[in-house]
């Protein structure tokens, strides 16, 4: 009687069981899709999250930009309950005035970010005052913010981010988006009943695949060139204007100062987000003169003590009147240079192969873009071998080059005589693996002898002691280059005008063992007296004297002028 | 009286003899139950430690961040130079002044 009790309810047993496993079976395969986004939409939660970015780091090891990981604090307004204490409660925690807090809840119906910048350290006082006013629709969600600890320094050549998508929009951090990472993703976590996230699935650390950079941008020369350019904009009150520093050894960018420049933590501020270095084109002016003289020394051995009549100031060619800024006689090839004379240029140019005269200025890279920079210009210099355009070629008007090209250009009389590819990114550092990539200097071409740019360098140097950037010259340091005065279209008058001009210099110091090039532009500088006439040595040359002494006592480099 | 004692007592044998013939099953059963329940536990705790302590860590991460940003923000060009003129009252160089003393 007992063993058959036992039997009977041990079958109900084995039957039981059979149906549990019957049913696991069944909801294992036929229903498994349906079941499975049931888990999913009950447990599985997904929300997009801005990606934290690699850090941007100048020479030196500072941070020049970085992600902090933030909270985004969401509400939806419909399902609030009681906004008035919401506001309330949240303006104590996150600092906020409560009517702000109030005015969002009241505007929008659906989602708002009441801050996306909240520090993670309020995230338990967030989630307690869920819990305390049962307000469900409060929500937080991981973010990331890009800071840029030094403000405005390098502003325009950093770039930023974009707030909304986490990528890169503009400068460096655009170009190297692929390096940097960051952007939106969406992570998923196994949330409970109220939303809170139990157990986060996709971890940020194990999507988000980005590297840090290290820059060639020295940021104390940086703040040097943005603070004399910043003192000289104020007194000339031009429409733009740069400050451009180089290794003429490397090609890298140590500094680059522009205005307008902006702050990137505040980048929606800025109308104007332009880097004038790369994405505009000038016409250069007399910047263009060292390189005909280079041309001539190089095809025919120029005697730099050979004179050449100037005309008193006028020529005329192809019908077309090209006047000097002074009337000069008779020149020396070398004064040609150093007194910036058109009409003694424009001869010497005449005398050289047109074909082979503009092929060496496109070997020195100009009408073609560096690639360094996003949106960067190509500069506009196409061939014509009448002589009026050969004689504009050799002053430097009706083509256009960028700053960074000249920069290169005169890199390569500085190097003596290789073209330098211009390197922004040093290194690139994976800090999961620790490996550093090393971004090497890159030769492109050679394109002067160096006999020729020891020739060049003595007389562009006679150009800062004696010639038209003696207000420059430094009582330190050997200063050699060109100043350059380019008068501007005007639309209205339809023709050049006589009061707007581009100012330039550019150059190299210290001569002997040249360590920085310089370009200094100025777009429409204003007058600072009546009878001032403006021009690349009254306008651009003096910067060098307060420039050029503090980046040397910087670097602590000795003085290599006689008489200290 | 007797008789039905004596049968209750050998059906209580009976049932015992039975159920020792299972004890084994049982504590089999009842090992690999409580084993499982154990482990359960056990993966629980940890699974919750790793979470805490990866918490930990992010937290620390963060916090190696924000004071980085801070750092950086202290060491910023214009910071150190409005400070060294402001607070300890420095003044920019006059290059006209410098003079180099190198004998070398």
């Amino acid at each position: 009687m007992n063993e058959r009790r036992i039997i009977f309810v041990s079958f109900l047993f084995i039957i039981g069981f059979f149906i549990i496993i019957f049913r696991l079976v069944d909801l294992q395969t036929r229903d498994k899709e349906i079941l499975e986004e049931l888990i999913k939409k009950q447990y599985i939660r997904e929300e997009k999250v801005i990606l934290p970015r690699g850090a941007i780091y100048d020479s030196n090891g500072n941070i020049l930009a970085i992600s902090i990981p933030k909270l985004t604090v969401f509400a939806i307004p419909k399902y609030i309950k009681d906004k008035e204490k919401v506001s309330e409660e949240l303006s104590k925690i996150l600092k906020i005035s409560k009517e702000n807090i109030l005015r969002k809840l009241e505007k929008h119906k659906s989602y708002v970010v009441i801050s996306d910048s909240v520090d993670k350290s309020l995230k338990k006082e967030i989630e307690a005052l869920r819990y305390r006013l049962k307000e469900w629709n409060i929500g937080l969600l991981d973010n990331s913010k890009r800071i840029y600890p030094f403000d405005e320094l390098a502003g325009s050549t950093i770039g930023f981010v974009n707030k909304i998508t986490g990528k890169g929009a503009e400068g460096l951090e655009y170009k190297y988006n692929s390096i940097l990472g960051g952007g939106l993703k969406k992570i998923r976590f196994i949330a409970d009943a109220t939303g809170k996230p139990l157990h986060i699935i996709d971890t940020l650390d194990n999507i988000s695949q980005s590297k840090d950079i290290v820059l060639t941008i020295d940021s104390n020369i940086q703040h040097i060139a943005e603070e004399v350019l910043n003192r000289y904009v104020k007194l000339r009150k031009p429409k733009g204007a740069l400050i451009l520093i180089v290794d003429p050894n490397t090609g890298d960018i140590v500094a680059n100062a522009t205005y307008p420049n902006y702050n990137p933590n505040r980048y929606w501020k800025y109308k104007i987000r332009k880097n004038i270095t790369f994405q505009n084109a000038y016409e250069p002016g007399s910047l263009a003169k060292p390189f005909v003289l280079a041309k001539a020394i190089e095809s025919r051995n120029i005697d730099l003590e050979k004179k050449y009549f100037c005309e008193w100031g006028k020529i005329v060619i192809d019908n077309v009147r090209i006047k000097d800024h002074t009337p000069f006689g008779e020149l020396t090839v070398r004064d040609i240079i150093v007194h910036s004379s058109n009409v003694g240029i424009i001869k010497i140019a005449l005398e050289e192969n047109p074909k082979e005269l503009y092929d060496l200025f496109f070997k020195l890279g100009f009408g073609k873009s560096t690639g360094t920079f996003p949106g960067e210009t190509s500069g506009k210099l196409r061939r014509n071998y009448l002589p009026v355009n050969v004689a504009y070629l050799s002053i430097g008007q009706s083509w256009t080059a960028s700053p960074i090209q000249i920069a290169m250009a005169y890199s390569s009389i500085a190097n003596g005589g290789l073209l330098l590819k211009p390197r922004i990114l040093k290194k690139v550092i994976d800090k999961k693996t620790g490996k550093i990539e090393e971004n090497k200097p890159t030769v492109i071409r050679r394109v002067f002898r160096r006999e020729t740019t020891d020739i060049l360098k003595g007389v562009l140097l006679d150009v800062v002691e004696k010639g038209t950037a003696k207000r420059g010259k430094s009582k330190f340091y050997t200063i050699a280059g060109k100043t350059g005065t380019a008068q501007k279209y005007d639309p209205e008058l339809k023709r050049l005008s006589t009061e707007k001009y581009y100012t330039w210099f550019a150059g190299f110091f210290p001569v002997t063992n040249p360590k920085y090039t310089i370009v200094i532009l100025f777009d429409e500088p204003q007058k600072i007296g009546e009878k001032e006439k403006i021009g690349g040595g009254s306008v651009s040359a003096p910067i060098l004297r307060d420039l050029v002494d503090r980046i040397m006592f910087y670097k602590k480099i000795k003085p290599d002028k006689s008489g200290n | 009286m007797m008789v039905r004692i004596k049968e209750r007592l050998f059906e209580i044998k009976l049932e015992i003899k039975l159920f020792l013939r299972f004890l084994p099953l049982s504590i089999i059963l009842f090992v690999m139950g409580g084993f499982l329940i154990i482990y359960n536990i056990h993966y629980i705790k940890v699974d919750n430690e790793i979470v805490r302590t990866s918490q930990n860590i992010l937290a620390i991460q963060e916090n190696i961040l924000n004071l980085k940003k801070e750092k950086s923000k202290l060491i910023s060009p214009k910071i150190v130079e409005s400070r060294a003129k402001e607070e300890l009252n420095m003044v920019d160089v006059n290059l006209e002044k410098v003079r180099f003393l190198v004998n070398e």
